[in-house]
């Protein structure tokens, strides 16, 4: 059995030390999750400690030595239902995202990834994202944030490979609209008549 | 803006999953011999790809904060979510069980109670009673006779629409045998009141419960302490 192997087994048995090693490991991605499903800092710190305080709660029941998939179903699931608790339709109007960007500001200290990728750009996204239907932003964040495969996004969203596979498409094809409305700040592949050049 | 993929053998979905390697082996053998023959859709990856490319770049933000359990926090008894009470669950069927009774007892009424809609049973118990009330007052047709007009106007209000023919009120009494009489009238108002009342209570009761049951499913959330 591997170390996380080990580490869950003892978490199941009610280790809290065991139990908080899997939540450094994890903490980084449930936040992520979370920060690009619900756009605020302080709901995705919310919702990631809500998740991590149920993951506590129910791990006894884990069947099966992967936590990641599990953890994630759980992050979704709470801000699935932090959508559902605030009253409103995740779908926001995709002009007033657009207007509004990020609620919260961008980071002081970019990474060097950020920085790589222009901020007006990397907005741009972030905004086209939130934008999406929570459904098909949680297929993208997963798979193409988080590099989850089908099956692995299957399990976290509780829904078949088809209908990822269907969330995914509709959601990239959604995104390519709304960036190619805004070329020049595309990099060459993506801009209208570039020749679609593969990469 | 895409009416190409509606004349293409290849489909959106398929595009998407085929630059994450996720279709079956023939079919993305398939997709690829496709790719080659056409510029849209060869685009359309090139474009998929590099969005893809582009989101996976986003900066994977790290939290500002610890989500490690304090002993506290993990001594904390799950939240109670507030289990599904199975009469709630039952509530609609019994409901509408209740409202297709409430319905075949009306319709009965129509097609087997003859007047007025009331069932063959209601009458056959208003008729018992009268029966049974004629043979208490057996005695007193002497009396009643002697005292003419004084007690027989009530007799129809004791017995409704039951009186004896042989009474001094028969003319107005045999027309009243006919319409089952005022009380009897009265009554039956009352009865299809009610029971029209039950059955829309009935029919409210399962549209009511039956909301409640989709909401509670689609927004657990909204439910919970």
């Amino acid at each position: 059995m591997d170390s996380e192997g080990t580490t869950l087994r003892l978490a199941r048995a009610g280790d809290l030390t065991a139990f908080n090693e899997l939540v450094r490991a994890h903490q980084g991605l449930v936040y992520g999750l979370c920060l690009r499903m619900l756009g605020q800092r302080a709901a995705a710190e919310d919702a990631t400690q809500v998740t991590f305080l149920t993951a506590w709660q129910n791990v006894a029941r884990l069947r099966g030595d992967r936590f990641r998939p599990w953890v994630l179903r759980i992050a979704a699931s709470v801000c699935m239902d932090e959508f559902r608790r605030r009253g409103r339709r995740p779908v926001a109007s995709l002009d007033a995202s657009l207007e509004a960007g990020m609620p919260d500001p961008p980071d002081p200290s970019p990474s060097p990834e950020s920085a790589s990728l222009g901020s007006e750009l990397r907005g741009r996204i972030e905004a086209a994202l939130l934008a999406l239907p929570a459904e098909q932003r949680l297929a993208v964040v997963l798979c193409d944030v988080q590099g989850l495969d089908y099956q692995e996004a299957a399990r976290a969203m509780r829904t078949s490979l088809g209908t990822v596979k269907s969330r995914l498409s509709r959601a990239r094809a959604r995104l390519r609209e709304v960036l190619l409305r805004e070329p020049e700040l595309l990099p060459g592949r993506l801009r209208p008549g570039s020749g679609g050049d593969e990469t | 803006m895409m009416p190409w993929f509606k004349r293409h053998p290849v489909s959106e979905a398929d595009l998407s999953a085929y630059i994450d390697g996720q279709l079956a082996n023939v079919r993305q053998a398939q997709v690829s011999a496709h790719l080659e023959s056409c510029d849209a859709c060869a685009a359309y990856v090139a474009d998929l790809r590099s969005l893809k490319a582009l989101v996976a770049t986003l900066p994977q933000e790290q939290p500002a904060r610890s989500f490690t359990l304090t002993p506290a926090q993990a001594s904390q008894r799950p939240t109670p979510r507030r289990s599904f009470p199975a009469g709630l669950a039952l509530a609609p069927a019994m409901a509408l069980a209740l409202f297709v009774a409430l319905v075949g007892i009306d319709l009965l009424a129509v097609d087997g109670g003859g007047r007025g809609g009331v069932p063959e049973a209601l009458t056959a118990k208003y008729a018992d009673q009268g029966a049974a009330a004629e043979r208490s007052s057996a005695p007193a047709p002497a009396a009643s006779g002697a005292e003419a007009g004084g007690l027989a106007p009530q007799v129809p209000t004791v017995v409704p629409g039951l009186t004896g023919p042989a009474d001094s009120a028969a003319p107005e009494q045999g027309k009243a045998v006919e319409n089952g009489g005022p009380v009897a009238s009265n009554g039956r108002a009352t009865e299809e009141a009610v029971l029209r009342a039950l059955e829309g209570l009935a029919a409210l009761a399962f549209v009511g419960s039956l909301a409640y049951i989709i909401l509670r499913k689609r927004h657990p959330s909204d439910f919970r302490r």
